[in-house]
């Protein structure tokens, strides 16, 4: 376990980046978490559970319908996934050739698209910008990659993901979520994700990750919060991880050993 | 690599090798194409093709598609004559509202596209019907002639030349539409290019929902490429009824085939997202001169047609044929 998931530093800090309270919509019913700084929240959960619903919410991509967003400090009500990037909400999507990376464009392209209105003058891109932050995260992540020119769709599924990443860190994102981050990643392109996300939480960004993996959800999570059937059923606390509560919860049954405490 | 690139280069430019060789074979049957009469009247033909045809490379490269630029042309001619002769006015004040007009008519189809999500395809089919109706309605069906006679200074935009001194006039080396037509071009290039509209136009022909969620506002994008298609129609109309001095409702049918060919026999993919402005500037001199060089071999209307329609299925044939072969 310890060889598959590289060593974090503790680093959740008390600032609390993102809460819901009582989040209504997508399909999903009474939504209430609280991500902290420096923090990796797993939600976990069978699929259809209404995980992905509810990033798609955060993220501005699909409407809520009633609750409350509260977004370092203040209530956000994003509309659109550019409302959301721009108070510093970013997400890495679970389908990532349809909807997360711009296949058909540059690695260059891809990292400044969130940026591109940051970075003109008058409509007009400052190439030297655009050119040294590809430049900067082709570096910073180790994309693989030939040249900041190639396109995307050339690269293997681990340097696609780290391409859509790029472009959430140029960004400048508080809080990232990730769906399904290593689906379709082969076994040490994953160990490299899973550095990079260390590498964020240590920083202070807050990560919410959404995984069908037990293994990953419990080597990665500093706490999980599992769903079924579009509501949160219970959650996990880092002593308490255990795949079987895990499973009893995802699976709609409130398990054995928290029934005593209730 | 180093060869890949040249073969991509080569490639990208390989439509430019078309026009030589199309130029070299008219030139061989009529010594007379290449003279520079000749040449004046070409670059005055294509004029408008071009102007048009920017507006429908950014359609395209959203894979959208724009059928109405014929009709908003006609509009144009109609409403502009009408300023001008029934009520008037001031020329360039009546050139200004048609091009307003037709950049609103744009927009209009921006929204259908954009807001209420019908195919570009029957959008602009619909409003392609609607405005060329309209066009008939304003005009009751009979042209409005007379407008260069009686509004000399409206000759300007496609009969007027910059003699050797630069200055325009009747007569004259290098006609202004010409020039307006490599001004529009720079513009387009520009945006292609150089402003981040460009990066989201190739970003959302590839890939709508990528694009979305990498924060560009898909629907104002599609508000604004049709606006732009709008507009260069418009101005394409403008110069259009410069050039032949009456307005009327039947004024370019089919032009937006004609401009699709262009675009799309310029390398830009049906399937939105590839493409190049300098391809466009080719596919419209290729398309220019095709029609000028049949004129001149006295090759008939109905055959000129055949040929036209046969461009195009090959002009998009090769961009199929070529993604398919990508992808196997």
């Amino acid at each position: 376990m310890t060889q598959k998931y590289p060593p974090r530093k503790p680093c959740i800090r008390d600032e609390v980046v993102l809460e819901l309270q009582h989040v209504y919509g997508n399909g999903d019913q009474d939504i209430s978490f609280q991500v902290h700084a420096g923090e990796v929240l797993g939600l976990g959960g069978l699929v259809g559970a209404g995980r992905t619903e509810i990033a798609q919410v955060i993220f501005g991509s699909r409407p809520k319908e009633s609750g409350k967003i509260i977004f370092m400090g203040k209530e956000i009500n994003p509309r659109s996934p550019r409302a959301a990037i721009d108070y510093g909400i970013a997400l890495l999507p679970e389908d990532r050739k349809r909807h997360g990376a711009l296949l058909t464009n540059s690695i260059k392209n891809n990292i400044s698209m969130p940026i591109y209105e940051r970075i003109s003058k008058a409509t007009v891109i400052n190439s030297k910008v655009e050119h040294a932050t590809a430049h900067k995260y082709r570096e910073e992540i180790q994309i693989k990659c030939p040249s900041i020119y190639q396109l995307v769709k050339n690269l293997s599924g681990g340097n696609q993901q780290k391409v859509i990443l790029g472009k959430w860190l140029a960004a400048n994102s508080k809080l990232i979520i990730f769906d399904e981050p290593t689906r379709g990643i082969d076994v040490g392109a994953k160990f490299e994700i899973y550095k990079l996300i260390n590498d964020l939480v240590e920083a202070g960004v807050a990560v919410l990750m959404i995984s069908s993996e037990m293994e990953e959800l419990i080597g990665m999570s500093d706490r999980i919060i599992v769903l079924a059937e579009n509501k949160i059923m219970g959650e996990l606390q880092k002593d308490e991880f255990n795949a079987d509560t895990i499973m009893s919860y995802a699976s709609g049954v409130i398990p054995d050993n928290k029934k005593e405490a209730v | 690599m180093e060869q890949n690139r040249f073969a991509a280069a080569f490639k990208q430019n390989a439509i430019w090798l078309v026009f030589i060789i199309e130029i070299a074979i008219f030139a061989y049957f009529n010594p007379k194409f290449l003279s520079l009469p000749n040449i004046i009247n070409i670059s005055r033909q294509v004029s408008y093709y071009g102007i048009a045809s920017i507006g429908m490379t950014f359609v395209i490269l959203i894979a959208g598609i724009d059928l109405s630029i014929g009709s908003i042309i006609a509009l144009v001619n109609v409403v502009c004559a009408y300023l001008m002769m029934n009520m008037g006015w001031n020329m360039w004040l009546a050139v200004l509202i048609s091009l307003a007009m037709a950049t609103a008519i744009g927009i209009l189809n921006g929204l259908m596209v954009a807001s209420i999500g019908i195919p570009a395809i029957i959008a602009t089919f619909a409003s392609q019907t609607i405005f060329r109706g309209l066009s008939y309605l304003l005009s009751g069906g009979l042209p409005i002639p007379g407008v260069v006679l009686e509004n000399p200074t409206f000759g300007f935009f496609a009969r007027w030349s910059l003699n050797k001194w630069g200055i325009p006039g009747d007569f004259g080396l290098i006609p202004i539409c010409a020039i307006i037509m490599v001004i529009c071009f720079a513009i387009g290039s520009f945006i292609l290019n150089k402003s981040y509209f460009g990066r989201y136009f190739y970003a959302i022909g590839g890939n709508e929902e990528a694009s979305e969620l990498s924060g560009i506002r898909v629907n104002r994008m599609k508000y604004l490429i049709y606006a732009l298609s709008g507009f260069f129609a418009g101005l394409a109309g403008i110069v259009l009824l410069s050039r032949s001095g009456s307005a009327q409702a039947t004024a370019a049918i089919g032009f937006e085939f004609e401009v699709i060919t262009c675009v799309v026999l310029g390398g830009v993919s049906v399937a939105g997202g590839i493409g190049r402005m300098s391809g466009v500037i080719a596919g419209v001199l290729i398309i220019g001169s095709l029609k000028s060089g049949m004129i001149m071999m006295n090759v008939s209307e109905y055959t000129q047609m055949v040929v036209q329609g046969l461009v195009l299925a090959v002009a998009v044939g090769f961009d199929c044929f070529s993604k398919k072969r990508q992808t196997n």
